[in-house]
C-alpha cells in the first residue's frame, strides 16, 4: 500500500566541491530508514543506498538517495504504491539534501558532537528549507553521522487518499546513519 | 504533561456503610478549544504561512496562493497589478503609514496600499532569495530580512544591502525586530544575533553573538512584549531577554525542551503560545513560565507544524497550520478535557467551594479538581458505594463548616468533609434516605433540601470540627410543596426563602407564610433557578418564559425582545463581576448588568447541542465560569468575553451601476444614480451573528435593519445624501460602531438654476425679436396695403384722367368714321381695359400673362392714337411667362409713363420694348422728352419701386442714359 518517502541523498555533484582541492569526505556506508506510525499500521522501509559528501573546509554537504532503493515494506503491493502513487518515483527518482553545516566542526578531532545543518530538502520534487540536527562521531579517519528528523507529507505535496489516512501517518520519522572516510 | 496521578486509596466505612473510593483521574486542564476555518481558493486548499493584523484589526493571510484579506466570512484574494512569478508569501508586515508589505519566496516584494497591490520596484532591484521578515525603525527605515542575502534597508528611496561584508554574522536572516523608540534592529541569523543601525546612509553592524547564557545561538523568532524580548530558538525553546534588567531568563517551559524549532511566539490572555515547526502548539503560563500544554495529535488539535500565530482584537488566536487554518477563542472559552482517552461527559452538577476547589459529577461519581500554588493541576475521583449501582450526583452544597453536601438521585444525601475527604450519609431523616434530591441550599445553620417530594428543612447543630448533628423538623408552611418537584431553593439577604417548582411556579416563604408568586406577576409554571443580585433584586429562571427580575415591588420579564436568544434557559448564574450568564441548549447569553448589553456565545459548532444539565454551572474567584454539559465542561472567562469590542463597521465598496468607485469621490451626475454599498461589521468571534442597520439621510432618515452585507439604491433622485451603516450583535445599536459616506447627486443641467435663467433670458430675447419681426411684418403689410390703395387710386385717377378719356374718345371719333369695325373693337378693348383695372384693383399680384394681356389692350388703345409712330415690341420669353407673377398694372404704367413723358411724332417715333433679362422684365423706350411736360404727380415710378420693396429683395432698376430710358422690374416667382 502506501508509504512515504524518504530520503536522503547523495552528494550531488556539487561540482565546485568535487573538483576543488579542499578536503572532502565520502560515504562508505549510508543507511536511511523511515517509519510511518499510523493508527492502524506501522510501515518501515530502509535503503542502504544513501550517498553523501562533505566538504570539510567549506562546511557544505550533499546527500542523495534513490527512492526506489527503499525496501522492507509490509507487502510488495505497498512498495508499488509507495513508488508509483505517493512518491511518483518515475518522475522524482531521488531525494536530496544539500546545504551547509551551521556549527563549526573539526573533523580531525576524535569525539562526539552535535551539529546542525541547514539545507534544502527535496523530496517528491518539492523543496523545503530545513535545519536538521545530527550527531557526529569521529574516530580516526572515520566519521559517523546519525540523524533523526521528521518529514511532513504536507510539506512535500505528497497526497494520500482519505481512505488510507488511518494507515499512513502525516509525519514520517526518518533515521539516517552514514559512515564517511576522510 | 501535567497529568497528575494521585494515588490514594481510602476506604471509609461510615456507620451507614457509605464508602468512598478515591482514584486517580487523568484530568488535564482547561484546554483551549479550536475550530478549523476552511480556506480554499479556486477549489484548492490554501496553505497559510503568515498572518497579519492591520490597524483596523482586519486580518490578512499570506499563503502559497498569494495575499488574502479576510472579513470573517470571505477570503478575498488581493490581486497584484503587476505579474507575480511566485505567489508564495513568506513575510507580511504593516508599516506605520498603513501600507501592507508582502515578501515572496522568489525575493519579490509587493506593497498593498489604498486597495492597490503593486510590486515594490526600488532602483537598486529586488533580492533574489526569499524574504523572511520586515521591520521598521522610528526613523522610517524599512528593513527587509532575506534568506541568503542578509538585510536590506529602504530609506529615502534607496535600497541598501547589509551582509557579511558589513559585519553581519550570516546572510541567512530568520527574524528582525526593531527596539522600541530606537533606530536599531536586532537581526537573528544562523550564526546568532546582530545589532544593526542604518543612519544617513551609514551601515553599522555589531555582532552580539554569542550572547552569554543564550542556550541556542539560532533565534528563529523575535517578539517584543512589554519590556521584554521573547526569542524563540531553533532547538531550545524560548528565552526571555529582560531589556530593563539586561538579563536573560530561561522559562521553565524551555528546560529540557523537546518540541523542536519555534516558528512564532505570541502572548495572549496571560499565556505564551508557541508555534513549533513539528511539535504542534506549546502553551506556557506567562507568569510562571511553566508548561501548561503541548497540543499535538490530540483530539482537539491534530496539527504538528504551525507556521504563524496571531491574536486578533477580540482575543481569538489564529494559527496558520501546515494543514489548515485554525481559530481558537483563546482564554475566553476553554474546555476541561482529559488528555487521556477518558472523556468528561454528562456532567450533572459543578461547584466551586470556598477554597476554589472545583467539584463536579461526570456521569457517575464525584471529581475534585484543583490547582496547587505552583500551578500544578490535581484531580481526584470519588466513588460513593454502596449501592453497587453507581449513584448519580445531582446537586452539591457547601455549608459554613467545610462540609460538602452531596444530593443524589435515589440515594439521599451524603456529607463530605472537604479537609479530610471523609464521607458520611445523612441518616437523620428517614424520609430522604433513599430520596431523589434536586437541590440543596442554605444560609448559616439552615439547610433546605428540594427534591421529587417537595422540600424539607434541617438545622445544623452542635459544635466542633467533626460531623455535626442535624435536626430535621417538619415545616408545616412548606408542606404544600410536597406534590411538586422542587428545583431550586434560595434564601436571600432578607431571610426570605424562595422555592422554584415544576408545575406550580415559584413560592416565597417569609418564615411564617408560603406565598405563590403567580398572582404577583411571575407567570411561569416551572422555575429552575432563583438568585439574588448585588442590589437585592431576585432573579428567576423559568422553563419557557425567559427570566424574571423581582425588584421588591414588581416582576419584570426578560425574553427574546429584551435580547435573550433562547427562552429556554437551563442554568443561570452571576459571575464574580455581577454579569448574568444564561446557559441554554445551544449557547450562552451574558447580560452585562451595567450596560444592559448582551454578549452571545452561539452558532458555534462546539456549543451546539451541548445540552447543559440544570443548574450545572459555577463561578470561581478568578472570574472563570464552569458549565457542565452532556459533552464537556466549558470554562468561560467572562471578563474577557465582556470586554470584547463591538463589531467594527466598514464600508467595503461603493459601486455605481455595479462599477466600483473609490470612497474619495463624493459628487455625481444625475445619471449616476444607482448606488450599491457593501459593508462589514468585523467580528471574527462569530461573524454570522452580526446584524446591520443602515440609513440614507436625504432619502429616509429611519434606520433600517438588515442581515445582508450589501444594499442597493436604484434611481436616486438628485440631492445630498449621507449613507450610514452600523453593526451590532443584537438589536441594540446604541453603542454600535458607525461609518458614513456623504455624497451628492447633481440635478441634470436642465434643472439647474443657471440653466433656467439662461433659458428664460433666451426665450425672452427670442420673443422680443419675434414680436419685433411680427410688428415689422404687420407694418409692411399695412404699408403694402396703403401703397396698393394709393396705387389703385393713382391708377384710377390716371386712367380716369380726363386726358386719357378725351384722347381715347377723340381717337374713337376718328376711327368711327373711317373704320367702324375697328371702332367697335376699340371700344371693346377700352371697355376690357377698364374692366381689368377694376378687377385687378384689389389684387397684389397677377400672373405676368394677364399683365401682358392688359398691356396689349392698353397699347391697342394708344396705337390707334399715335399710329405708326408708336411701336411696342413685347418679347418676354414665353416659356417663362406662366411661372411669374407681377403687381397688376406695373407694365401698363411704365408704358403709359413712356408715352406720357415723351413726344410721339413722325419726326420722333417712339419705340417701346418689353423683354426679359435674367430675372427681370425690362420696359425700355427711346427718349424724346416733351418740351412742355405734362404735369405729373411723379408718383407712378415711386409707387412701383415701393411696392416692389415690400414684395421682394430685388430692386427695381431705373436707367436713364440720355437716349433710352429703361425700367427693370424683378420677376416674382409664383408661390
Amino acid at each position: 500500500m502506501h508509504t512515504k518517502i524518504f530520503l536522503l541523498l547523495l552528494l550531488l555533484p556539487i561540482s565546485s566541491a568535487l573538483h576543488s582541492q579542499s578536503k572532502s569526505l565520502s560515504t562508505i556506508n549510508g543507511t536511511i530508514s523511515f517509519r510511518s506510525d499510523a493508527a492502524l499500521e506501522l510501515i518501515k522501509a530502509t535503503s542502504n543506498n544513501l550517498m553523501g559528501k562533505i566538504d570539510e573546509e567549506k562546511r557544505t554537504f550533499a546527500f542523495r538517495v534513490l527512492i526506489r532503493s527503499f525496501e522492507g515494506f509490509n507487502s510488495g503491493l505497498q512498495q508499488i504504491h509507495f513508488n508509483e502513487n505517493y512518491l511518483e518515483t518515475d518522475q522524482f527518482p531521488e531525494a536530496t539534501f544539500l546545504g551547509k553545516i551551521i556549527e563549526p566542526i573539526d573533523f580531525s578531532k576524535n569525539g562526539k558532537s552535535t551539529i546542525r545543518t541547514k539545507g534544502i530538502l527535496k523530496i517528491h520534487g518539492v523543496e523545503q528549507e530545513r535545519i536538521i540536527k545530527s550527531d557526529v562521531i569521529i574516530t580516526g579517519n572515520k566519521v559517523h553521522i546519525e540523524s533523526d528528523f521528521t518529514v511532513l507529507l504536507s510539506d512535500h505535496s505528497i497526497r494520500v487518499p482519505r481512505v488510507v489516512h488511518e494507515k499512513i501517518a502525516s509525519e514520517i520519522r526518518v533515521n539516517v546513519n552514514a559512515d564517511f572516510l576522510r | 504533561m501535567n497529568i497528575r496521578h494521585n494515588l490514594h486509596t481510602i476506604f471509609f466505612a461510615a456507620s451507614f456503610a457509605a464508602i468512598i473510593l478515591l482514584i486517580p483521574l487523568s484530568i488535564s486542564a482547561q484546554l483551549p478549544s479550536f475550530e478549523d476555518v476552511p480556506f480554499s481558493y479556486q477549489r484548492k486548499e490554501v496553505r497559510v504561512s503568515r498572518i497579519l493584523k492591520d490597524k483596523d484589526g482586519r486580518l490578512y493571510f499570506g499563503t502559497d496562493k498569494g495575499l488574502f484579506s479576510y472579513d470573517g466570512i470571505i477570503f478575498n484574494k488581493i490581486e497584484c497589478k503587476d505579474k507575480l512569478n511566485d505567489e508564495n508569501v513568506t513575510a507580511l508586515f504593516k508599516s506605520s503609514d498603513g501600507k501592507i508589505w508582502a515578501g515572496f519566496r522568489d525575493g519579490t516584494i509587493a506593497c498593498y496600499f489604498k486597495k492597490i497591490f503593486l510590486i515594490f520596484k526600488p532602483e537598486e532591484g529586488l533580492p533574489k532569495v526569499s524574504i523572511t521578515a520586515f521591520e521598521e525603525t522610528i526613523d522610517g527605515t524599512l528593513w527587509i530580512a532575506t534568506n541568503g542575502e542578509g538585510i536590506y534597508c529602504y530609506s529615502r528611496n534607496h535600497l541598501s544591502n547589509i551582509n557579511t561584508d558589513d559585519g553581519l554574522n550570516d546572510n541567512y536572516v530568520h527574524s528582525i525586530l526593531s527596539l522600541k523608540n530606537r533606530d536599531v534592529v536586532i537581526a537573528a541569523t544562523d550564526q546568532g544575533l546582530n545589532e544593526c543601525r542604518f543612519s544617513s546612509g551609514k551601515k553599522n553592524v555589531v555582532n552580539i553573538s554569542p550572547v552569554p547564557g543564550l542556550p541556542d545561538n539560532i533565534i528563529t523568532s523575535l517578539l517584543e512584549n512589554k519590556n521584554n524580548l521573547i526569542a524563540g530558538s531553533q532547538d531550545k525553546g524560548i528565552v526571555i531577554i529582560d531589556s530593563a534588567a539586561n538579563n536573560l531568563i530561561i522559562p521553565d517551559v524551555s528546560k529540557n525542551w523537546k518540541y523542536g524549532m519555534v516558528n512564532k511566539v505570541a502572548i495572549t490572555g496571560g499565556e505564551i503560545w508557541i508555534a513549533t515547526n513539528d511539535q504542534g502548539l506549546v502553551i506556557a503560563d506567562e507568569q510562571t513560565g511553566k508548561l501548561k500544554f503541548n497540543l499535538r495529535n490530540v483530539s482537539s488539535f491534530k496539527h504538528t507544524k504551525i507556521n504563524d500565530l496571531i491574536t486578533d482584537n477580540e482575543g481569538n488566536v489564529w494559527l496558520a497550520c501546515n494543514d489548515g487554518l485554525v481559530k481558537s477563542p483563546g482564554k475566553k472559552m476553554r474546555l476541561m478535557e482529559s488528555l487521556m482517552k477518558e472523556k468528561i461527559s454528562f456532567v450533572h452538577t459543578i461547584l466551586f467551594d470556598s477554597k476554589d476547589n472545583c467539584w463536579f459529577s461526570p456521569d457517575q461519581g464525584l471529581v475534585k479538581y484543583w490547582q496547587d500554588p505552583n500551578g500544578i493541576i490535581h484531580s481526584q475521583k470519588f466513588i460513593l458505594t454502596p449501592p453497587e449501582k453507581l449513584i448519580d450526583i445531582v446537586t452539591l452544597y457547601e455549608d459554613p463548616y467545610g462540609f460538602l453536601w452531596i444530593g443524589t438521585m435515589g440515594a439521599g444525601i451524603y456529607r463530605l468533609q472537604i479537609e479530610t475527604g471523609i464521607i458520611k450519609k445523612v441518616t437523620e431523616n428517614p424520609s430522604i434516605l433513599n430520596g431523589s434530591i434536586l437541590t440543596i441550599s442554605g444560609k448559616g445553620n439552615d439547610v433546605w433540601i428540594g427534591g421529587f417530594d417537595g422540600t424539607s428543612h434541617c438545622t445544623i447543630k452542635g459544635s466542633g470540627t467533626g460531623f455535626r448533628e442535624l435536626d430535621f423538623t417538619r415545616n408545616v408552611a412548606t408542606d404544600s410543596l410536597r406534590n411538586y418537584y422542587v428545583y431550586s431553593i434560595f434564601t436571600d439577604k432578607s431571610n426570605r426563602t424562595w422555592f422554584g417548582t415544576d408545575g406550580d411556579g415559584a413560592y416565597m416563604y417569609d418564615g411564617k407564610q408560603l406565598k405563590n408568586l403567580y398572582a404577583s406577576g411571575l407567570h411561569a409554571n416551572t422555575v429552575y433557578t432563583i438568585l439574588e443580585d448585588g442590589s437585592g433584586n431576585i432573579w428567576f429562571n423559568t422553563q419557557d418564559n425567559g427570566i424574571y427580575k423581582y425588584n421588591g415591588k414588581r416582576f419584570q420579564n426578560y425574553s427574546v425582545n429584551e435580547g435573550i436568544s433562547d427562552i429556554s434557559v437551563s442554568s443561570m448564574l452571576f459571575d464574580h463581576s455581577g454579569n448574568l450568564l444564561l446557559v441554554h441548549k445551544n449557547g450562552i447569553d451574558i447580560l452585562n448588568k451595567k450596560e444592559i448589553r448582551f454578549t452571545y456565545l452561539k452558532n458555534n459548532r462546539l456549543l451546539s447541542n451541548m445540552n447543559p444539565d440544570l443548574n450545572s454551572v459555577s463561578a470561581n474567584k478568578k472570574g472563570e465560569v464552569y458549565i457542565g454539559t452532556e459533552k464537556f465542561i466549558l470554562q468561560l472567562y467572562t471578563d474577557a468575553l465582556n470586554n470584547q469590542p463591538f463589531p467594527k463597521t466598514f464600508i467595503e465598496n461603493i459601486s455605481i451601476f455595479q462599477n466600483e468607485i473609490g470612497d474619495t469621490t463624493h459628487s455625481f451626475n444625475a445619471n449616476q444614480n444607482n448606488f450599491t454599498f457593501s459593508f462589514i461589521g468585523l467580528w471574527y468571534s462569530n461573524p454570522l451573528l452580526v446584524q446591520y442597520q443602515y440609513k440614507l439621510d436625504g432619502l429616509n432618515d429611519e434606520w433600517v435593519n438588515t442581515a445582508d452585507r450589501e444594499i442597493n439604491f436604484p434611481k436616486l433622485p438628485p440631492g445630498s445624501y449621507t449613507f450610514s451603516i452600523r453593526s451590532s450583535l443584537n438589536s441594540d445599536f446604541t453603542n454600535a460602531s458607525e461609518v458614513s459616506y456623504i455624497f451628492v447627486i447633481h440635478p441634470p443641467f436642465w434643472k439647474t438654476s443657471w440653466f433656467q435663467i439662461i433659458a428664460s433670458l433666451s426665450i425672452a430675447v427670442l420673443l422680443y425679436f419675434f414680436i419685433r419681426y411680427r410688428d415689422k411684418r404687420i407694418r409692411n403689410m399695412d404699408r403694402l396695403k396703403k401703397e396698393a390703395i394709393e396705387f389703385q387710386f393713382e391708377m384710377l385717377k390716371s386712367q380716369v384722367n380726363p386726358h386719357f378719356l378725351f384722347n381715347s374718345f377723340n381717337t374713337l371719333i376718328t376711327i368711327i368714321e373711317e373704320d367702324p369695325k375697328t371702332a367697335v373693337s376699340y371700344v371693346e378693348k377700352l371697355s376690357e381695359f377698364f374692366r381689368s383695372l377694376i378687377a385687378y384693383r384689389d389684387r397684389n399680384l397677377i400672373p405676368l400673362k394677364e399683365e401682358l394681356n392688359l398691356l396689349d389692350n392698353f397699347f391697342f388703345l394708344q396705337k390707334k392714337r399715335y399710329g405708326q409712330h408708336l411701336k411696342l415690341s413685347v418679347q418676354p420669353d414665353v416659356s417663362k411667362i406662366s411661372a411669374f407673377v407681377i403687381p397688376p398694372l406695373t407694365l401698363q404704367l411704365l408704358v403709359e409713363n413712356a408715352i406720357k413723358h415723351n413726344a410721339v411724332s413722325k419726326e420722333s417715333p417712339m419705340q417701346i420694348e418689353v423683354f426679359n433679362e435674367d430675372e427681370y422684365i425690362v420696359v425700355q423706350n427711346n427718349l424724346n422728352p416733351k418740351i412742355l411736360n405734362e404735369r405729373s404727380s411723379g408718383l407712378g415710378l415711386q409707387n412701383i419701386t415701393n411696392r416692389y420693396k415690400l414684395l421682394t429683395e430685388d430692386k427695381v432698376v431705373i436707367t436713364n442714359d440720355g437716349k433710352t430710358f429703361s425700367v427693370k422690374v424683378p420677376l416674382i416667382k409664383r408661390k
